[in-house]
Protein backbone atom coordinates (compact mmCIF):
# COMPACT_ATOMS: atom_id res chain seq x y z
CA UNK A 1 0.00 0.00 0.00
CA UNK A 2 1.23 3.44 -0.83
CA UNK A 3 1.73 5.79 2.05
CA UNK A 4 -0.60 8.70 2.54
CA UNK A 5 1.35 11.85 3.29
CA UNK A 6 -1.68 13.70 4.69
CA UNK A 7 -2.65 10.94 7.06
CA UNK A 8 0.77 9.55 7.64
CA UNK A 9 0.09 5.86 7.12
CA UNK A 10 2.92 3.76 5.96
CA UNK A 11 1.37 0.37 6.60
CA UNK A 12 -1.94 -1.32 6.00
CA UNK A 13 -2.35 -1.93 9.72
CA UNK A 14 -1.78 1.79 10.33
CA UNK A 15 -4.80 2.58 8.20
CA UNK A 16 -6.76 -0.23 9.83
CA UNK A 17 -6.03 1.24 13.27
CA UNK A 18 -6.98 4.72 12.16
CA UNK A 19 -10.17 3.40 10.62
CA UNK A 20 -11.01 1.40 13.75
CA UNK A 21 -10.69 4.56 15.82
CA UNK A 22 -12.82 6.47 13.32
CA UNK A 23 -15.57 3.82 13.51
CA UNK A 24 -15.50 3.65 17.30
CA UNK A 25 -15.58 7.44 17.57
CA UNK A 26 -18.25 8.09 14.98
CA UNK A 27 -20.53 5.33 16.25
CA UNK A 28 -19.58 5.95 19.90
CA UNK A 29 -19.01 2.24 20.42
CA UNK A 30 -17.97 0.99 23.82
CA UNK A 31 -15.10 -1.09 22.55
CA UNK A 32 -11.47 -0.17 22.25
CA UNK A 33 -10.40 0.33 18.61
CA UNK A 34 -7.67 -2.25 19.16
CA UNK A 35 -10.26 -4.83 20.22
CA UNK A 36 -11.99 -4.86 16.85
CA UNK A 37 -11.00 -7.97 14.95
CA UNK A 38 -9.95 -6.63 11.53
CA UNK A 39 -11.24 -9.77 9.83
CA UNK A 40 -14.60 -9.97 11.64
CA UNK A 41 -17.78 -8.85 9.89
CA UNK A 42 -18.66 -5.23 10.67
CA UNK A 43 -22.36 -5.80 10.13
CA UNK A 44 -24.67 -8.52 11.36
CA UNK A 45 -23.03 -11.00 13.71
CA UNK A 46 -19.66 -9.27 14.10
CA UNK A 47 -19.86 -5.79 15.56
CA UNK A 48 -23.60 -5.96 15.09
CA UNK A 49 -23.85 -2.75 13.11
CA UNK A 50 -26.92 -1.93 11.04
CA UNK A 51 -27.69 0.10 7.93
CA UNK A 52 -27.83 3.38 9.84
CA UNK A 53 -24.37 2.65 11.20
CA UNK A 54 -23.27 1.96 7.64
CA UNK A 55 -24.44 5.45 6.68
CA UNK A 56 -22.50 6.94 9.61
CA UNK A 57 -19.38 5.05 8.57
CA UNK A 58 -19.81 6.18 4.96
CA UNK A 59 -20.02 9.81 6.09
CA UNK A 60 -17.02 9.53 8.37
CA UNK A 61 -14.96 7.80 5.66
CA UNK A 62 -15.97 10.44 3.12
CA UNK A 63 -14.91 13.25 5.45
CA UNK A 64 -11.65 11.72 6.60
CA UNK A 65 -10.38 9.93 3.51
CA UNK A 66 -12.41 11.63 0.74
CA UNK A 67 -13.55 8.21 -0.42
CA UNK A 68 -17.19 7.74 -1.41
CA UNK A 69 -18.66 4.39 -0.40
CA UNK A 70 -21.34 2.70 -2.49
CA UNK A 71 -23.43 -0.32 -1.68
CA UNK A 72 -22.15 -1.99 -4.86
CA UNK A 73 -18.79 -2.11 -3.03
CA UNK A 74 -20.49 -4.49 -0.62
CA UNK A 75 -17.33 -6.56 -0.29
CA UNK A 76 -15.51 -3.45 0.94
CA UNK A 77 -17.89 -3.18 3.85
CA UNK A 78 -17.41 -6.78 4.92
CA UNK A 79 -14.74 -6.12 7.54
CA UNK A 80 -12.39 -3.50 8.88
CA UNK A 81 -9.58 -5.00 6.82
CA UNK A 82 -11.62 -5.04 3.60
CA UNK A 83 -12.72 -1.46 4.17
CA UNK A 84 -9.16 -0.29 4.83
CA UNK A 85 -7.98 -2.04 1.66
CA UNK A 86 -10.79 -0.44 -0.34
CA UNK A 87 -9.98 3.03 0.99
CA UNK A 88 -6.28 2.55 0.25
CA UNK A 89 -7.07 1.39 -3.29
CA UNK A 90 -9.49 4.28 -3.95
CA UNK A 91 -7.01 6.83 -2.67
CA UNK A 92 -4.26 5.62 -4.93
CA UNK A 93 -6.36 4.98 -8.05
CA UNK B 1 -58.54 -1.23 -18.93
CA UNK B 2 -60.40 -4.31 -17.70
CA UNK B 3 -61.53 -4.55 -14.15
CA UNK B 4 -62.71 -7.37 -11.96
CA UNK B 5 -64.84 -7.04 -8.91
CA UNK B 6 -63.80 -9.27 -6.08
CA UNK B 7 -66.48 -9.14 -3.44
CA UNK B 8 -65.72 -10.61 -0.04
CA UNK B 9 -69.33 -10.71 1.10
CA UNK B 10 -70.21 -14.11 2.44
CA UNK B 11 -73.31 -15.74 0.92
CA UNK B 12 -76.38 -14.52 2.77
CA UNK B 13 -79.60 -16.58 3.03
CA UNK B 14 -82.29 -15.16 0.76
CA UNK B 15 -84.73 -14.45 3.58
CA UNK B 16 -82.21 -12.25 5.38
CA UNK B 17 -80.74 -10.57 2.35
CA UNK B 18 -82.92 -7.49 2.72
CA UNK B 19 -81.33 -6.86 6.12
CA UNK B 20 -77.78 -7.65 5.16
CA UNK B 21 -75.33 -4.80 5.61
CA UNK B 22 -74.33 -2.90 2.53
CA UNK B 23 -71.20 -4.38 1.04
CA UNK B 24 -68.07 -2.41 1.83
CA UNK B 25 -66.81 -0.43 -1.15
CA UNK B 26 -64.04 -1.98 -3.18
CA UNK B 27 -60.93 -0.10 -4.24
CA UNK B 28 -58.69 -0.92 -7.19
CA UNK B 29 -55.17 -2.22 -6.65
CA UNK B 30 -53.70 0.42 -8.94
CA UNK B 31 -54.89 3.81 -10.17
CA UNK B 32 -52.76 4.21 -13.29
CA UNK B 33 -54.26 5.46 -16.54
CA UNK B 34 -53.22 2.59 -18.76
CA UNK B 35 -51.51 -0.83 -18.68
CA UNK B 36 -48.45 0.67 -20.33
CA UNK B 37 -47.77 3.11 -17.46
CA UNK B 38 -44.59 2.61 -15.48
CA UNK B 39 -45.31 0.97 -12.16
CA UNK B 40 -41.75 0.52 -11.01
CA UNK B 41 -38.15 1.34 -11.76
CA UNK B 42 -35.70 -1.39 -10.93
CA UNK B 43 -32.11 -0.54 -11.59
CA UNK B 44 -32.20 0.47 -15.26
CA UNK B 45 -35.38 -1.34 -16.17
CA UNK B 46 -39.00 -0.24 -15.94
CA UNK B 47 -41.89 -2.54 -15.11
CA UNK B 48 -45.27 -1.65 -16.58
CA UNK B 49 -48.60 -1.86 -14.83
CA UNK B 50 -49.50 -4.73 -17.16
CA UNK B 51 -46.41 -6.67 -16.17
CA UNK B 52 -47.12 -6.01 -12.51
CA UNK B 53 -50.73 -7.21 -12.76
CA UNK B 54 -49.80 -10.37 -14.64
CA UNK B 55 -47.17 -11.16 -12.01
CA UNK B 56 -49.63 -10.51 -9.19
CA UNK B 57 -52.32 -12.80 -10.61
CA UNK B 58 -49.73 -15.41 -11.58
CA UNK B 59 -48.15 -15.42 -8.14
CA UNK B 60 -51.50 -15.35 -6.33
CA UNK B 61 -52.50 -18.56 -8.10
CA UNK B 62 -49.41 -20.34 -6.78
CA UNK B 63 -49.31 -19.21 -3.17
CA UNK B 64 -49.66 -21.88 -0.50
CA UNK B 65 -53.15 -22.25 1.00
CA UNK B 66 -52.30 -20.45 4.21
CA UNK B 67 -53.62 -17.44 6.03
CA UNK B 68 -50.61 -15.19 6.54
CA UNK B 69 -47.74 -14.13 4.29
CA UNK B 70 -44.66 -12.83 6.09
CA UNK B 71 -43.27 -10.43 3.48
CA UNK B 72 -39.55 -9.84 4.01
CA UNK B 73 -38.72 -8.74 0.44
CA UNK B 74 -36.06 -6.04 0.30
CA UNK B 75 -36.70 -5.05 -3.31
CA UNK B 76 -39.74 -2.77 -3.23
CA UNK B 77 -41.11 -4.02 -6.56
CA UNK B 78 -40.94 -7.63 -5.42
CA UNK B 79 -42.42 -6.57 -2.08
CA UNK B 80 -45.32 -4.96 -3.97
CA UNK B 81 -45.86 -8.03 -6.17
CA UNK B 82 -45.89 -10.27 -3.08
CA UNK B 83 -48.10 -7.92 -1.09
CA UNK B 84 -50.64 -7.57 -3.91
CA UNK B 85 -50.63 -11.30 -4.69
CA UNK B 86 -51.30 -12.09 -1.03
CA UNK B 87 -54.09 -9.51 -1.03
CA UNK B 88 -55.71 -11.06 -4.09
CA UNK B 89 -55.32 -14.54 -2.55
CA UNK B 90 -56.98 -13.22 0.64
CA UNK B 91 -53.86 -13.75 2.70
CA UNK B 92 -52.86 -11.18 5.30
CA UNK B 93 -49.36 -9.74 4.84
CA UNK B 94 -47.34 -9.66 8.04
CA UNK B 95 -44.75 -6.90 7.88
CA UNK B 96 -41.86 -7.60 10.27
CA UNK B 97 -39.65 -4.62 10.95
CA UNK B 98 -36.64 -6.91 11.40
CA UNK B 99 -35.47 -9.69 9.08
CA UNK B 100 -33.31 -11.41 11.68
CA UNK B 101 -33.97 -15.10 12.24
CA UNK B 102 -35.10 -14.93 15.87
CA UNK B 103 -37.82 -12.26 15.46
CA UNK B 104 -39.09 -14.13 12.39
CA UNK B 105 -39.25 -17.35 14.37
CA UNK B 106 -41.24 -15.60 17.10
CA UNK B 107 -43.57 -14.16 14.49
CA UNK B 108 -44.12 -17.60 12.97
CA UNK B 109 -44.91 -18.97 16.43
CA UNK B 110 -47.53 -16.28 16.93
CA UNK B 111 -49.01 -16.75 13.45
CA UNK B 112 -48.65 -20.45 12.88
CA UNK B 113 -50.54 -20.57 9.57
CA UNK B 114 -47.94 -18.47 7.81
CA UNK B 115 -45.41 -18.73 5.02
CA UNK B 116 -42.58 -16.38 4.10
CA UNK B 117 -42.47 -14.31 0.92
CA UNK B 118 -38.85 -13.45 0.22
CA UNK B 119 -36.49 -12.20 -2.46
CA UNK B 120 -33.33 -13.42 -0.77
CA UNK B 121 -32.08 -16.58 0.88
CA UNK B 122 -33.23 -16.93 4.45
CA UNK B 123 -31.88 -19.13 7.17
CA UNK B 124 -35.26 -20.37 8.32
CA UNK B 125 -37.17 -23.60 8.64
CA UNK B 126 -40.43 -21.83 7.82
CA UNK B 127 -42.09 -22.55 4.48
CA UNK B 128 -40.64 -19.93 2.16
CA UNK B 129 -41.74 -18.72 -1.23
CA UNK B 130 -39.27 -16.90 -3.47
CA UNK B 131 -41.08 -14.00 -5.13
CA UNK B 132 -38.15 -13.57 -7.52
CA UNK B 133 -38.89 -16.88 -9.23
CA UNK B 134 -42.51 -15.98 -9.84
CA UNK B 135 -42.40 -12.28 -10.58
CA UNK B 136 -42.17 -12.59 -14.35
CA UNK B 137 -45.42 -14.19 -15.29
CA UNK B 138 -46.63 -13.49 -18.75
CA UNK B 139 -49.64 -15.78 -18.51
CA UNK B 140 -51.42 -14.09 -15.57
CA UNK B 141 -54.46 -11.91 -16.09
CA UNK B 142 -54.05 -8.18 -16.53
CA UNK B 143 -57.34 -7.32 -14.88
CA UNK B 144 -57.16 -4.76 -12.11
CA UNK B 145 -58.29 -6.44 -8.89
CA UNK B 146 -60.89 -4.54 -6.88
CA UNK B 147 -60.37 -5.33 -3.22
CA UNK B 148 -63.12 -4.84 -0.61
CA UNK B 149 -62.25 -1.98 1.72
CA UNK B 150 -62.80 -4.04 4.84
CA UNK B 151 -60.41 -6.84 3.90
CA UNK B 152 -57.41 -6.96 6.25
CA UNK B 153 -54.47 -6.36 3.96
CA UNK B 154 -51.58 -6.20 6.37
CA UNK B 155 -50.48 -6.35 9.96
CA UNK B 156 -47.80 -3.85 10.92
CA UNK B 157 -45.84 -4.05 14.15
CA UNK B 158 -44.58 -1.58 16.73
CA UNK B 159 -42.33 -2.34 19.67
CA UNK B 160 -45.25 -1.63 21.99
CA UNK B 161 -45.22 -0.36 25.54
CA UNK B 162 -45.31 -3.93 26.84
CA UNK B 163 -41.97 -4.68 25.25
CA UNK B 164 -43.55 -7.22 22.88
CA UNK B 165 -44.26 -6.28 19.27
CA UNK B 166 -47.78 -4.98 19.02
CA UNK B 167 -49.80 -5.92 15.98
CA UNK B 168 -51.80 -3.32 14.09
CA UNK B 169 -54.19 -4.65 11.47
CA UNK B 170 -54.61 -2.51 8.37
CA UNK B 171 -57.65 -2.89 6.14
CA UNK B 172 -57.25 -2.31 2.42
CA UNK B 173 -59.66 0.60 2.73
CA UNK B 174 -57.57 2.33 5.41
CA UNK B 175 -54.42 1.92 3.31
CA UNK B 176 -56.09 3.29 0.18
CA UNK B 177 -57.69 6.24 1.99
CA UNK B 178 -54.37 6.91 3.73
CA UNK B 179 -52.57 7.05 0.38
CA UNK B 180 -55.21 9.40 -1.02
CA UNK B 181 -54.94 11.61 2.06
CA UNK B 182 -51.17 11.69 1.70
CA UNK B 183 -51.40 12.90 -1.88
CA UNK B 184 -53.99 15.55 -1.05
CA UNK B 185 -51.96 16.75 1.91
CA UNK B 186 -48.97 17.53 -0.31
CA UNK B 187 -51.07 18.57 -3.32
CA UNK B 188 -49.39 15.84 -5.36
CA UNK B 189 -50.03 15.55 -9.05
CA UNK B 190 -50.31 12.40 -11.15
CA UNK B 191 -49.52 14.17 -14.36
CA UNK B 192 -46.83 13.59 -15.29
CA UNK B 193 -46.32 10.58 -13.00
CA UNK B 194 -43.59 10.89 -10.41
CA UNK B 195 -41.42 8.24 -8.80
CA UNK B 196 -41.32 7.61 -5.07
CA UNK B 197 -37.80 6.88 -3.87
CA UNK B 198 -37.46 5.73 -0.26
CA UNK B 199 -34.84 5.17 2.39
CA UNK B 200 -37.33 3.46 4.72
CA UNK B 201 -38.22 -0.25 4.35
CA UNK B 202 -41.62 -1.07 2.87
CA UNK B 203 -42.32 -3.13 5.99
CA UNK B 204 -42.52 0.02 8.12
CA UNK B 205 -45.89 1.76 8.12
CA UNK B 206 -44.34 5.01 6.90
CA UNK B 207 -42.47 3.16 4.16
CA UNK B 208 -45.57 1.21 3.16
CA UNK B 209 -47.66 4.38 2.93
CA UNK B 210 -45.19 6.54 1.03
CA UNK B 211 -43.20 4.11 -1.13
CA UNK B 212 -45.82 1.44 -1.96
CA UNK B 213 -49.40 2.65 -1.41
CA UNK B 214 -48.83 6.20 -2.64
CA UNK B 215 -47.41 5.10 -6.04
CA UNK B 216 -50.11 2.43 -6.46
CA UNK B 217 -52.95 4.83 -5.68
CA UNK B 218 -51.66 7.98 -7.39
CA UNK B 219 -50.57 6.40 -10.65
CA UNK B 220 -46.93 6.99 -9.74
CA UNK B 221 -43.95 4.69 -10.09
CA UNK B 222 -42.16 3.15 -7.19
CA UNK B 223 -38.41 2.87 -7.05
CA UNK B 224 -37.47 -0.69 -6.17
CA UNK B 225 -34.14 0.18 -4.57
CA UNK B 226 -33.20 0.48 -0.94
CA UNK B 227 -30.34 2.90 -1.22
CA UNK B 228 -29.32 4.93 1.76
CA UNK B 229 -25.71 5.88 1.01
CA UNK B 230 -25.40 9.37 -0.53
CA UNK B 231 -23.61 8.10 -3.67
CA UNK B 232 -26.28 5.43 -4.21
CA UNK B 233 -29.20 7.84 -3.86
CA UNK B 234 -27.57 10.23 -6.29
CA UNK B 235 -27.08 7.42 -8.85
CA UNK B 236 -30.68 6.21 -8.40
CA UNK B 237 -32.02 9.68 -9.13
CA UNK B 238 -29.71 10.18 -12.10
CA UNK B 239 -31.01 6.97 -13.69
CA UNK B 240 -34.70 7.77 -13.21
CA UNK B 241 -36.74 8.89 -16.15
CA UNK B 242 -39.24 10.90 -14.17
CA UNK B 243 -39.27 13.55 -11.44
CA UNK B 244 -38.96 12.01 -8.01
CA UNK B 245 -39.93 12.49 -4.39
CA UNK B 246 -37.66 11.27 -1.65
CA UNK B 247 -39.37 9.58 1.32
CA UNK B 248 -36.81 9.66 4.06
CA UNK B 249 -35.99 10.38 7.71
CA UNK B 250 -34.21 13.26 9.47
CA UNK B 251 -31.28 10.95 10.03
CA UNK B 252 -30.77 10.22 6.34
CA UNK B 253 -31.53 13.81 5.37
CA UNK B 254 -28.88 15.09 7.75
CA UNK B 255 -26.34 12.79 6.08
CA UNK B 256 -27.22 14.02 2.58
CA UNK B 257 -27.06 17.59 3.83
CA UNK B 258 -23.62 17.12 5.31
CA UNK B 259 -22.38 15.56 2.08
CA UNK B 260 -24.16 18.15 -0.07
CA UNK B 261 -25.35 15.17 -2.10
CA UNK B 262 -26.60 16.12 -5.57
CA UNK B 263 -30.22 14.98 -5.92
CA UNK B 264 -31.06 15.52 -9.61
CA UNK B 265 -34.72 15.54 -10.64
CA UNK B 266 -35.95 15.79 -7.09
CA UNK B 267 -39.31 17.50 -6.71
CA UNK B 268 -40.05 17.09 -3.03
CA UNK B 269 -38.90 15.54 0.22
CA UNK B 270 -41.02 13.87 2.87
CA UNK B 271 -39.59 13.18 6.30
CA UNK B 272 -40.94 11.19 9.22
CA UNK B 273 -40.06 8.85 12.13
CA UNK B 274 -38.40 11.50 14.33
CA UNK B 275 -38.51 15.29 14.60
CA UNK B 276 -36.82 17.27 11.85
CA UNK B 277 -35.29 20.56 12.95
CA UNK B 278 -36.44 23.68 11.21
CA UNK B 279 -32.85 24.63 10.37
CA UNK B 280 -32.28 21.27 8.63
CA UNK B 281 -35.53 21.69 6.69
CA UNK B 282 -34.58 25.22 5.65
CA UNK B 283 -31.12 24.13 4.60
CA UNK B 284 -32.57 21.25 2.57
CA UNK B 285 -35.07 23.55 0.84
CA UNK B 286 -32.27 25.96 0.06
CA UNK B 287 -29.82 23.38 -1.29
CA UNK B 288 -32.20 21.26 -3.34
CA UNK B 289 -34.83 23.93 -4.04
CA UNK B 290 -37.72 21.60 -3.20
CA UNK B 291 -40.38 21.63 -0.47
CA UNK B 292 -39.61 19.54 2.62
CA UNK B 293 -42.75 18.14 4.22
CA UNK B 294 -42.75 16.42 7.57
CA UNK B 295 -45.32 13.81 8.53
CA UNK B 296 -46.76 13.31 11.97
CA UNK B 297 -48.33 9.92 12.41
CA UNK B 298 -48.22 6.57 14.13
CA UNK B 299 -48.37 2.93 13.13
CA UNK B 300 -51.90 2.66 14.51
CA UNK B 301 -53.30 5.55 12.47
CA UNK B 302 -50.77 6.12 9.71
CA UNK B 303 -50.21 9.71 8.63
CA UNK B 304 -52.28 12.11 10.72
CA UNK B 305 -50.89 15.53 9.89
CA UNK B 306 -48.04 17.28 8.14
CA UNK B 307 -46.19 20.54 8.06
CA UNK B 308 -43.75 22.31 5.84
CA UNK B 309 -41.13 22.40 8.57
CA UNK B 310 -39.21 25.36 7.17
CA UNK B 311 -42.33 27.53 7.49
CA UNK B 312 -43.39 26.93 11.06
CA UNK B 313 -44.12 24.61 13.95
CA UNK B 314 -47.85 24.06 13.43
CA UNK B 315 -49.10 20.77 12.03
CA UNK B 316 -52.02 20.64 9.63
CA UNK B 317 -54.37 17.76 10.25
CA UNK B 318 -55.26 15.58 7.25
CA UNK B 319 -58.39 16.97 5.66
CA UNK B 320 -60.60 13.96 6.39
CA UNK B 321 -59.64 13.70 10.06
CA UNK B 322 -61.08 15.30 13.17
CA UNK B 323 -59.24 15.91 16.42
CA UNK B 324 -60.62 16.48 19.90
CA UNK B 325 -59.23 16.77 23.39
CA UNK B 326 -60.78 15.34 26.48
CA UNK B 327 -59.48 14.65 29.99
CA UNK B 328 -55.99 15.66 29.03
CA UNK B 329 -55.86 13.27 26.09
CA UNK B 330 -56.01 13.93 22.36
CA UNK B 331 -58.11 11.82 20.02
CA UNK B 332 -58.35 11.62 16.27
CA UNK B 333 -60.90 9.95 13.97
CA UNK B 334 -62.29 9.78 10.46
CA UNK B 335 -60.92 9.02 6.99
CA UNK B 336 -58.25 6.33 7.00
CA UNK B 337 -58.05 6.33 10.82
CA UNK B 338 -61.64 5.18 11.35
CA UNK B 339 -62.90 5.20 14.96
CA UNK B 340 -61.48 7.50 17.65
CA UNK B 341 -57.81 6.80 18.28
CA UNK B 342 -56.01 8.21 21.31
CA UNK B 343 -52.61 9.77 20.67
CA UNK B 344 -49.75 9.44 23.10
CA UNK B 345 -48.19 12.84 22.41
CA UNK B 346 -48.92 16.07 24.23
CA UNK B 347 -50.75 18.33 21.83
CA UNK B 348 -52.15 21.87 21.85
CA UNK B 349 -54.96 22.52 19.41
CA UNK B 350 -54.73 25.88 17.67
CA UNK B 351 -57.94 25.47 15.75
CA UNK B 352 -59.88 22.66 14.12
CA UNK B 353 -57.15 21.93 11.61
CA UNK B 354 -53.91 23.03 13.23
CA UNK B 355 -52.05 21.89 16.32
CA UNK B 356 -48.69 22.02 18.05
CA UNK B 357 -46.80 19.03 19.37
CA UNK B 358 -45.50 19.89 22.83
CA UNK B 359 -41.95 18.80 23.23
CA UNK B 360 -40.10 16.46 20.94
CA UNK B 361 -40.78 12.80 20.77
CA UNK B 362 -38.42 11.09 23.17
CA UNK B 363 -39.69 7.62 22.57
CA UNK B 364 -37.44 6.37 19.79
CA UNK B 365 -33.94 5.67 21.01
CA UNK B 366 -31.01 3.66 19.81
CA UNK B 367 -29.61 0.93 22.01
CA UNK B 368 -26.69 -1.19 20.92
CA UNK B 369 -27.19 -0.41 17.28
CA UNK B 370 -30.93 -1.12 17.36
CA UNK B 371 -33.76 1.34 17.57
CA UNK B 372 -35.97 0.67 20.56
CA UNK B 373 -38.92 2.29 22.20
CA UNK B 374 -38.25 4.14 25.43
CA UNK B 375 -41.67 3.07 26.62
CA UNK B 376 -40.78 -0.56 25.96
CA UNK B 377 -37.50 -0.24 27.83
CA UNK B 378 -39.27 1.42 30.75
CA UNK B 379 -41.84 -1.35 30.82
CA UNK B 380 -39.08 -3.98 30.89
CA UNK B 381 -37.32 -2.13 33.69
CA UNK B 382 -40.47 -1.97 35.79
CA UNK B 383 -41.04 -5.71 35.38
CA UNK B 384 -37.82 -6.50 37.20
CA UNK B 385 -38.70 -7.89 40.63
CA UNK B 386 -38.13 -5.33 43.37
CA UNK B 387 -37.96 -2.30 41.13
CA UNK B 388 -40.51 0.08 42.57
CA UNK B 389 -39.85 2.90 40.15
CA UNK B 390 -37.50 3.55 37.31
CA UNK B 391 -37.07 5.27 34.04
CA UNK B 392 -34.76 5.49 31.12
CA UNK B 393 -33.46 8.88 30.24
CA UNK B 394 -32.18 10.17 26.95
CA UNK B 395 -30.31 13.45 27.28
CA UNK B 396 -31.11 16.17 24.79
CA UNK B 397 -27.77 15.92 23.08
CA UNK B 398 -28.59 12.24 22.52
CA UNK B 399 -30.92 13.22 19.77
CA UNK B 400 -28.08 14.87 17.97
CA UNK B 401 -25.98 11.81 18.53
CA UNK B 402 -23.69 12.73 21.40
CA UNK B 403 -25.43 11.38 24.46
CA UNK B 404 -25.98 7.99 26.01
CA UNK B 405 -29.14 6.43 27.22
CA UNK B 406 -29.23 6.15 31.01
CA UNK B 407 -31.48 4.46 33.52
CA UNK B 408 -32.52 5.66 36.97
CA UNK B 409 -33.79 2.91 39.22
CA UNK B 410 -35.52 2.86 42.62
CA UNK B 411 -34.95 -0.67 43.90
CA UNK B 412 -34.15 -0.90 47.62
CA UNK B 413 -32.69 -4.26 48.56
CA UNK B 414 -32.43 -5.59 45.03
CA UNK B 415 -29.07 -6.68 43.69
CA UNK B 416 -27.63 -4.81 40.81
CA UNK B 417 -27.09 -8.13 39.11
CA UNK B 418 -30.79 -8.89 38.95
CA UNK B 419 -31.47 -5.58 37.32
CA UNK B 420 -28.44 -5.38 35.14
CA UNK B 421 -28.99 -8.81 33.72
CA UNK B 422 -31.76 -7.21 31.74
CA UNK B 423 -30.03 -4.13 30.59
CA UNK B 424 -27.91 -3.84 27.57
CA UNK B 425 -24.25 -3.23 28.14
CA UNK B 426 -24.23 0.24 26.70
CA UNK B 427 -26.60 1.73 29.26
CA UNK B 428 -25.18 3.45 32.33
CA UNK B 429 -27.29 2.72 35.41
CA UNK B 430 -27.65 5.12 38.32
CA UNK B 431 -29.22 3.94 41.57
CA UNK B 432 -31.22 6.74 43.14
CA UNK B 433 -33.57 7.05 46.08
CA UNK B 434 -36.45 8.68 44.23
CA UNK B 435 -37.33 10.16 40.88
CA UNK B 436 -38.29 13.83 40.50
CA UNK B 437 -41.93 13.08 39.77
CA UNK B 438 -44.36 15.97 39.92
CA UNK B 439 -47.63 16.12 41.84
CA UNK B 440 -49.45 14.15 39.16
CA UNK B 441 -46.80 11.45 39.16
CA UNK B 442 -45.37 12.49 35.81
CA UNK B 443 -41.72 13.00 34.98
CA UNK B 444 -41.36 16.29 33.10
CA UNK B 445 -38.40 16.02 30.76
CA UNK B 446 -36.98 19.38 31.82
CA UNK B 447 -36.93 18.25 35.45
CA UNK B 448 -35.30 14.99 34.46
CA UNK B 449 -32.59 16.96 32.65
CA UNK B 450 -31.67 18.85 35.81
CA UNK B 451 -31.92 15.71 37.90
CA UNK B 452 -29.65 13.82 35.52
CA UNK B 453 -27.07 16.56 35.72
CA UNK B 454 -27.13 16.48 39.52
CA UNK B 455 -26.90 12.70 39.76
CA UNK B 456 -23.99 12.53 37.36
CA UNK B 457 -22.00 15.00 39.38
CA UNK B 458 -22.90 13.59 42.77
CA UNK B 459 -20.61 10.59 42.59
CA UNK B 460 -23.45 8.12 42.37
CA UNK B 461 -22.65 7.45 38.79
CA UNK B 462 -21.33 4.03 38.01
CA UNK B 463 -20.30 3.11 34.57
CA UNK B 464 -21.85 0.08 33.06
CA UNK B 465 -18.44 -1.58 33.00
CA UNK B 466 -18.25 -1.48 36.79
CA UNK B 467 -21.81 -2.71 37.06
CA UNK B 468 -21.30 -5.49 34.58
CA UNK B 469 -18.21 -6.71 36.34
CA UNK B 470 -20.07 -6.85 39.61
CA UNK B 471 -22.99 -8.45 37.89
CA UNK B 472 -20.90 -11.23 36.38
CA UNK B 473 -19.06 -11.84 39.66
CA UNK B 474 -22.31 -12.07 41.59
CA UNK B 475 -23.86 -14.37 39.04
CA UNK B 476 -20.77 -16.57 39.03
CA UNK B 477 -20.91 -16.95 42.79
CA UNK B 478 -24.59 -17.79 42.86
CA UNK B 479 -24.66 -19.84 39.74
CA UNK B 480 -27.25 -18.88 37.19
CA UNK B 481 -30.09 -17.23 38.99
CA UNK B 482 -33.35 -16.69 37.29
CA UNK B 483 -32.93 -13.31 35.74
CA UNK B 484 -35.81 -11.09 34.85
CA UNK B 485 -37.06 -11.47 31.37
CA UNK B 486 -35.37 -9.52 28.64
CA UNK B 487 -37.46 -8.13 25.90
CA UNK B 488 -36.15 -6.35 22.88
Amino acid sequence: MASSPQLGFTTASGLEQDLAKLIVDSLRLEVAPGDIDPAAPLFGDGLGLDSIDMLEIALAVSKRYAVELRSENRAALASLRALAAHIAQQRTS
Amino acid sequence: MMRSTDSQMAPVPTARRAFAPVAAPAYPLVAHDSPGCTLAWRRDRMHSVEEFLRSVWGLAAQLPPKRYAINVCKDRYLFAVGFAAALVARHISLLPTCRAEEPLRRLAERYSDAYVLTDHDLDTSMPSFHVTDHARHSSGSMKIPFIPADRIAAIAFTSGSSGFPQAHAKSWGSLVLGAKALGRQFALSSSPPRTAVGTVPAQHMYGLETTIMLPLQWGWSLHAGNSILPADIRTDLERLGSPAWLMTTPFHLKAYLSERTALPGLEGIVSATMPLTRSAAQEAEHIWQVPVHEIYGCTEGGMLASRRTADGDAWTLCHELRMRQESGGTWVKGGHVGAWLQLTDRITLRNRREFLLLGPNYDLVKVAGKRASLAALNAALLRVRGVSDGTFYWPDQGRSGNGRLSAFVVAPGVSRAAILADLRRFIPVYFVTALPRNATGKLPHEQLETFAEQVRHSGQARTIHECRRESFETEARRGFSQGARRDE
